[in-house]
């Protein structure tokens, strides 16, 4: 059987699996849920896949995985995606911070805890953002000390996507204050329950707290919780920032083209349709065009995984692009509703809801690398460039 | 879809590279641009002996046989040194016309001649400032051609020319009287471009039972390979960007270290890989004849205008000065940007079609 084959069978298998529970955990079931309530339903659902083979399809079955191929995991979450599955819950966990435990643990830690999250069990966050260094990773200040066998951390982290409800997290701390910034940071994990673990959400615009404050008030954990060697932290935030291969398309996206061309033909201006405005034909246009380019490259990027090539780079402008189709999208469609566009429901979707979609516009650009760090990123690994001026970085 | 290349395409890539690099001069180019109608004669002379006229030529015509991709790829690396032939997409584009609508007899007599760039081809549909007319003045009765058709690429030397009529698409020999060719000043004279006047020229009719739909489908057969083209272009903007940044000095650093110029050279990557995907996914469409061929070329237009005119806008900013001297070869990449944007149907032109492609659930 060749590979096609092999996968065509594969998706048709896993689309079979995804309808049977699309009732029970996909687009309809997550409507007017809060957070937490989400949150409790992308568990559960995970723990049905795990019971049929599509959790961590590419981790070792000893751990719970389903021992697939990467390919096989692409296919599954694009699947996935169209039905409105809460899996961009665990996104992090399982994309992340489990990984690196399972790269860099004992045996006896993968044992303990990668099983437990791969069924949804437990959840994981990744505690690297502070007040006082966001994109700038190197100048975390949050401080972990030597006390005999254990570290004391104390400072804080943000931003922290999901804290409230998480087990675990992975982190870096400065162990040598006096080293060059890159060079004074270990990387570790942490227990988010243990004394002294003070988890606050932060309201976002939209008033969705995703996010939040950790703050670390003289937390004990063994050496055993280290990853890595002492003062190699940043490499060790590097690699897990590059631990996603290929990320498939995000899920969580606008409304599809479709939902725009039946509001232009719904909607009115000068008292003709508004599919026929030209303004109106030209951004419908451009947007399929963005659309379809975006498509074609994460189609491309598929295919060079199946022919066993790494795919290229092009899949760093997803976010980038994609956030500013989807901005202009919302922005045309809120103008189409007149005044009536100004409604605003905090449950709304942005996959279903135009303002949602509009609001949710510049945390898309800021969240997980700012427009800027993306263009830096483009610009410095991809074409060469030089970095910026970094009076920061240690004269090599 | 196949949107990835094989080893065989990219092997004709790199030849296809490798020559046009030792052939280019840019000095010869400029002297091209001084007056009206021009091509590069030598060069295409060198393409016909290269093969690549037989490319999307059937085996038992006498071509390679090669699919859409093919022809796509040999485009790129002509954008990428603006190479001054501009029959490459309409010819090929012609010879989807003639296999498509075309008679046993017409096939036979032309398609071997294409091959061995005895016949080149431009393809006549413009009239007026509207896209594609529904209703073109331009008749055809009696098999002969009355009308004019306007800046018709390669339209000043082509032996040939595929024309959109009232009633009828119509393949028409330029050589012919009845055929009287105007060539002007242009924003880039090195697209041979030329008004053609039909007064009663002989012609003959290709069996296309909807002329608008068949003229359509040609001019994005047309737009596919063109948009290769304005891909090839924007990235041999973006390389003198970067070359540049990585270079030049100024405040004491490279000026590759500012974000203003680092970004500048990193969304001109982002506009051509958007571009990049739709002209691939309009080349797989166009192979595998599915029904959103036109829409895809539509989208594919769109985006590789856009990323030409914008690479080589910020490829000139890049450049300051010097960028727009006539010395520097960036404005070569201008002209041919707004040339190709203008050549196969306007951006608002596409716009409509791609709507009414949605509209229709063909897209």
């Amino acid at each position: 059987m060749t590979t096609t084959d092999h996968l065509g069978t594969y998706r048709s298998k896993a689309r079979a699996f995804l309808e049977t529970h699309a009732g029970q955990y996909g687009w309809e079931a997550r409507r007017n849920l809060s957070l937490a309530e989400e949150v409790a339903l992308a568990k559960r659902w995970q723990g049905v896949k795990a019971a049929n083979g599509y959790a961590a399809i590419t981790w070792p079955k000893e751990f719970g995985g389903a021992g697939g191929t990467e390919l096989e995991k692409i296919i599954f979450s694009t699947e996935e995606a169209q039905f409105g599955f809460p899996a961009g819950l665990l996104a992090i966990t399982l994309g992340m911070p489990v990984p690196m435990m399972l790269h860099h643990a004992t045996p006896e830690q993968k044992q303990r805890y990668v099983p437990p999250a791969v069924r949804g069990e437990e959840m994981w966050c990744q505690l690297f953002s502070e007040p006082g260094a966001g994109s700038d990773l190197a100048a975390a200040r949050l401080r972990a000390r030597r006390d005999g066998d254990d570290w004391l951390l104390d400072g804080q982290k943000t931003w922290t996507s999901y804290a409230q409800f998480c087990d675990f997290g992975i982190l870096v701390a400065r162990t040598d204050p006096d080293a060059p910034k890159h060079k004074g940071l270990t990387f570790f994990f942490v227990d988010m329950k243990a004394p002294g673990v003070t988890v606050r959400p932060i309201k976002l615009l939209h008033q969705h707290e995703d996010v939040n404050e950790v703050f670390f008030d003289n937390v004990r954990i063994p050496d055993a919780n280290r990853l890595g060697a002492v003062n190699d932290g940043f490499r060790m935030a590097i690699l897990t920032l590059m631990m996603e291969r290929y990320v498939a398309a995000a899920s969580d996206d606008g409304p599809p083209l479709q939902a725009l061309i039946d509001l232009a033909n719904a909607r009115k201006l000068r008292g003709r349709p508004a599919i026929e405005d030209g303004r109106v034909r030209a951004a419908i246009a451009h947007a399929y065009a963005t659309q379809r380019g975006l498509s074609a490259i994460h189609e491309r990027a598929l295919e060079e995984l199946t022919a066993g090539r790494e795919p290229g780079a092009e899949g760093s402008i997803h976010k980038l692009a994609a956030a500013r189709e989807r901005h202009a999208m919302a922005t045309l469609a809120l103008d189409l509703m007149g005044p009536s566009g100004v409604a605003y429901d905090s449950h709304a979707k942005t996959r279903t809801d135009y303002m949602m979609s509009w609001i949710d516009g510049p945390t898309l650009r800021i969240a997980g690398g700012t427009d800027e760090m993306l263009l830096n990123t483009i610009a410095e690994r991809i074409l060469g460039l030089p970095q910026d001026h970094r009076p920061d970085k240690a004269p090599r | 879809m196949a949107l990835s290349y094989t080893a065989d395409q990219e092997q004709i890539r790199n030849e296809a590279r490798r020559f046009l690099e030792d052939t280019f001069e840019s000095e010869k180019q400029r002297e091209l641009l001084r007056s009206r109608g021009n091509y590069d004669s030598a060069l295409w002379k060198a393409c016909i002996d290269m093969g690549w006229t037989g490319a999307g030529v059937p085996e038992d015509h006498g071509g390679l046989g090669l699919s859409a991709l093919e022809v796509c790829i040999i485009a790129e690396e002509c954008g990428r040194v603006v190479a001054a032939i501009p029959f490459l997409a309409p010819t090929y584009a012609a010879s989807m016309a003639l296999r498509e609508f075309g008679s046993e007899k017409q096939r036979s007599e032309l398609l071997p001649r294409i091959a061995t760039g005895d016949a080149t081809f431009a393809l006549a549909v413009f009239e007026d400032e509207d896209g594609l007319p529904e209703a073109p003045l331009t008749t055809f009765q009696d098999n002969r051609l009355t009308g004019r058709k306007i800046a018709v690429a390669g339209g000043g030397a082509a032996s040939h020319a595929i024309v959109h009529a009232s009633n009828a698409i119509v393949l028409v020999d330029l050589t012919a009287s009845g055929v009287k060719r105007e060539t002007a000043d242009t924003i880039d004279n090195t697209r041979c471009a030329a008004d053609i006047n039909f007064d009663g020229a002989p012609a003959q009719t290709l069996n296309a039972s909807d002329a608008y739909a068949a003229a359509l489908r040609l001019i994005a057969v047309q737009a596919t390979i063109a948009a290769f083209e304005q891909i090839g272009g924007a990235e041999g903007a973006m390389d003198r960007a970067r070359e540049y940044a990585n270079t030049r000095e100024a405040f004491g650093q490279l000026i590759g270290k500012f974000q203003a110029i680092k970004h500048r050279v990193a969304e001109m990557y982002v506009t051509i890989e958007l571009a990049r995907g739709n002209a691939l996914r309009a080349a797989a469409s166009l192979n595998s004849g599915a029904a959103d061929f036109v829409a895809q070329a539509g989208a594919a237009r769109l985006a590789a205008s856009h990323a030409f005119e914008f690479s080589v806008a910020h490829a000139i900013q890049t450049h300051g000065a010097i960028g727009v001297t006539w010395e520097h070869d960036l404005h070569l990449f201008l002209r041919r940007a707004r040339a190709l944007a203008l050549e196969c149907g306007a951006r608002p032109f596409w716009e409509d079609v791609i709507v009414e492609a949605l509209q229709r659930g063909r897209a």
